[in-house]
């Protein structure tokens, strides 16, 4: 008995500390490269500089450059790519499928067509783009959920009519682009691929409210993702009320990622890379939400850095990430061949 | 000792979407005994067995605890007297066995700690219960069907619960694990006085473990009782629609079913 | 794909990130040419309004060679039907008889969506009307589909031209519009064990 004590704990503490490791090593990446987003621009301003006008104080020139312009852009991604980190691996989880991200549920798709819309029909100013698209994916969401419940929710269902409701807004998209006026579309080419561009400060505090107050309720409900990961019935009888669960779950985790989409627009396969990712460096046994948070940001920061500098034309963050997740893919989708089943 | 429980289903009706398949069916289970539900495929016994551990709401009728309708407990509650092990649990990927059997305590844990010292003691009681230590910090992917399943009942042990349902826990694994497994449910049964409910496919298996069985027939309770007073053929031609010789087992004097068949005459 | 073969669920989420991912691409080679992402925009809702006789003459040879393969892998796609354990037991080689069904399939679909954009939803409307007319054979699903949905394009088409006049409603717009919910219905009524 005493033997199999010793060992079981000492196998939770080597996963625990393994844990910790990765997280601190992970926050620290974060936070290097949130410093470099602030450091590096047209003028490569020096950390003194950039902690001067972060405690507020008049620096020449780096006042505007740093304080107006790559702070908010920093803040844009790092707390978008904390969103779609999060959101995707809970979505991830409780789907149990690896290719399973938020745009499968509609929130991408829904959120576009909205602030398409809004751009192209209504000429509508950047608030009300923002409050639509943070409703239309919201909106989405609902009607794809309240669809696929049935008598008993199913996960397959849920995909499935996922796809047919984007597909209906993919068509409007299509649309509203082939009507709208020339000098339209390139701002609503923003909604397809994420962009870091333009954030200003003031347009980031609903993002920042939203993470920083849902964050916490979702790491609290980590341990109800992992008993939901065993299915249904043994997270039943294992206390769980599963749909309640589901929906706080889901509620939560789609209002951040509506957010961010919002605030940046769907910046590709974040969510569908953070998540695995986060698995691999953690293993499994902890909850992997906050990793896979701070792996979002390194994911969205470092795509916008190589976009905004290691090309000749600068590219949107969004297409950045697209390109880095495509290798990824191919090798789940190799994986999965191979093993048989997701 | 675990304590005495009361349990009882009463008028329980209930189904699947429009599709009822248990009908008005009142049992009460014998607290401390090992009760196994049999039945052709489709009579409902594993709704029955699903129904009275809230995993399906009933249309009618109620399961009963200690005077109490289940389905009005907190879940959290119930699962600490209460626990099933589904057919087809699903296995987290790259979960060690200990950390799979460690969620079994979910019910006892609060949010914000991490495993407690009961915990760890309840997760590594577990493990020597089903003889599965040595495998503790495996990846329960390498394991075998029987290995697997051993964790699994190791996690519903984990969860210490004074009644104990299992849906068909043998079911794919060879003879020499199915009487394995029943051994340490039977053992589980004698040491703690676990209440165990479950559903079996083999009708002899049954016959042998089991304390008191409960025959259901197209969703309706047809006989119940203990092995030696209700297993006939005629009750074997009723449930099974087979006709059959009941003969005594030489190894256990329980019942032994021998099917009849048409090239075979008795 | 997968031993376990393909589940539409399977097939569905691969498409989905794929998709995702290529479109990532277009908008990388978009961004710097303007004049790019004016013709792709009309190109990406799907319309048989571009249609020429060039356009037409390149694409006839993988419509025969794509009809081809697919009539020829019909027969052995009934067995898969039942699953690859019983394909194999009723001797169809069931990985090469993939590639071949998958390529004929992917040259059909490459031919037309390079002619006429992406236009969805046909392939699933006609082949679903197409089996409850006439039922599981595939050696009849497949020519009946291929009328089947040159009929529910064309009729698509000039119900677009109608409702879009003096303009036109593009074809593409219009299908997923009638697909889509088509696809929800069907979801809906499934039995998702099958998943």
């Amino acid at each position: 008995m005493n033997e199999t004590l010793k060992s079981i704990m000492e196998g939770r503490q080597r996963r625990k500390r393994r844990f910790v490791i990765t997280t601190s090593v992970l926050t620290c990446i974060a936070l290097i490269l949130c410093g470099t987003m602030l450091m590096l621009g047209n003028t490569i301003y020096p950390v003194k500089d950039v902690i001067h006008v972060l405690l507020g104080q008049q620096v020449q020139g780096a006042s505007f450059a740093v304080g107006t312009i790559r702070l908010p852009r920093m803040l844009a991604g790092a707390f978008a790519g904390f969103a779609f980190g999060v959101g995707g691996y809970i979505f991830q989880t409780m789907l149990r499928n690896p290719l399973a991200n938020p745009n499968v549920i509609g929130i991408t798709a829904g959120s576009s067509a909205a602030a398409v819309f809004c751009i192209i029909v209504l000429q509508a100013s950047n608030t009300v783009i923002s409050i639509a698209s943070i409703i239309g994916g919201l909106a989405t969401v609902l009607i794809i959920y309240a669809l696929s419940k049935g008598s008993s929710f199913s996960i397959g269902r849920l995909i499935l009519i996922g796809i047919g409701i984007q597909a209906m807004l993919n068509a409007f998209i299509s649309y509203l682009m082939l009507i709208g006026n020339t000098h339209d579309i390139p701002s609503a080419m923003r909604w397809l691929s994420g962009s870091l561009n333009g954030a200003k400060m003031e347009t980031l505090y609903p993002l920042l409210i939203v993470v920083i107050i849902f964050t916490p309720i979702l790491l609290f409900f980590g341990k109800y993702l992992e008993m939901l990961e065993l299915g249904e019935q043994a997270a039943t009888s294992l206390g769980i009320d599963t749909n309640k669960t589901r929906i706080i779950l889901i509620i939560c985790s789609v209002l951040i990622i509506a957010l961010a989409t919002a605030t940046t627009g769907p910046i590709a396969f974040v969510a569908f890379l953070a998540g695995p990712i986060a698995k691999k460096l953690v293993g499994v046994g902890f909850s992997n939400i906050l990793p896979a948070g701070l792996i979002g940001i390194i994911l969205v920061l470092a795509a916008d850095l190589i976009g905004q500098f290691a090309f000749t034309a600068r590219y949107p963050v969004g297409v950045i990430t697209g390109i880095i997740g495509a290798p990824y893919l191919i090798y789940l989708l190799i994986r999965i061949n191979r093993k048989g089943d997701i | 000792m675990k304590p005495t429980h009361t349990l009882q289903a009463e008028h329980l009706t209930s189904g699947y979407e429009q599709k009822t398949i248990l009908e008005d069916v009142s049992i009460a289970i014998p607290s401390n005994k090992i009760s196994i539900i049999i039945g052709a495929n489709g009579c409902g016994k594993s709704t029955l067995l699903k129904t009275m551990a809230r995993l399906i709401k009933p249309t009618g009728g109620q399961a009963i605890l200690d005077g109490k309708s289940i389905h009005q407990m907190s879940p959290k509650h119930l699962a600490r007297v209460l626990g099933l092990l589904p057919q087809s649990p699903i296995v987290p990927e790259g979960i060690t066995v200990a950390d799979l059997v460690g969620r079994g305590r979910f019910p006892h844990q609060t949010l914000f700690k991490g495993w407690s010292k009961q915990d760890y003691e309840a997760v590594a009681e577990a493990l020597e219960m089903m003889n599965i230590t040595e495998f503790a910090d495996r990846n329960i992917d390498e394991l075998s069907g029987g290995q697997r399943q051993r964790v699994w009942i190791a996690m519903a042990l984990a969860q210490q619960t004074d009644i104990l349902f299992l849906d068909e826990p043998t079911t794919f694994l060879d003879i020499t694990y199915q009487v394995e497994i029943l051994d340490l449910l039977t053992d589980l049964n004698k040491k703690y006085g676990t209440t165990i409910v479950m559903v079996l496919h083999d009708i002899n298996l049954s016959a042998r473990y089991a304390d008191y069985l409960f025959a259901l027939k197209n969703g309706r309770l047809l006989a119940e009782g203990s092995p030696k007073s209700i297993v006939t053929s005629a009750l074997i031609k009723e449930t099974f629609d087979l006709d059959s010789v009941v003969i005594e087992d030489p190894v256990s004097q329980t019942p032994l079913i021998v099917p009849v068949g048409r090239y075979h005459a008795v | 794909m997968g031993a376990s073969g393909a589940t539409p669920l399977k097939l569905v989420l691969a498409g989905a990130a794929t998709s995702a991912i290529l479109s990532s691409l277009v908008v990388a080679v978009m961004i710097p040419r303007t004049n790019v992402m004016d013709q792709f925009r009309f190109w990406q809702v799907g319309s048989v309004g571009t249609g020429s006789w060039d356009a037409i003459q390149l694409f006839i040879p993988f419509l025969v060679i794509g009809m081809v393969i697919a009539l020829f892998t019909a027969p052995a796609l009934n067995a898969l039907a039942l699953g690859d354990e019983v394909a194999t037991g009723l001797g169809v080689r069931t990985g090469t008889l993939r590639l071949f069904a998958a390529l004929g399939g992917v040259l059909l679909c490459g031919a037309a969506t390079a002619l006429a954009g992406p236009i969805g939803f046909i392939g699933l409307l006609a082949t679903h009307v197409v089996r409850l007319i006439i039922g599981p054979d595939i050696r009849f699903i497949l020519p009946m589909s291929a009328l089947a949905g040159a009929i529910i394009l064309t009729v698509s088409d000039v119900c677009g031209r109608l409702l879009g006049s003096p303009g036109e409603l593009e074809v593409g717009i219009l299908t997923a519009f009638i697909g889509a919910p088509i696809l929800i219905l069907i979801t809906m009524k499934a039995k998702m064990r099958a998943l």
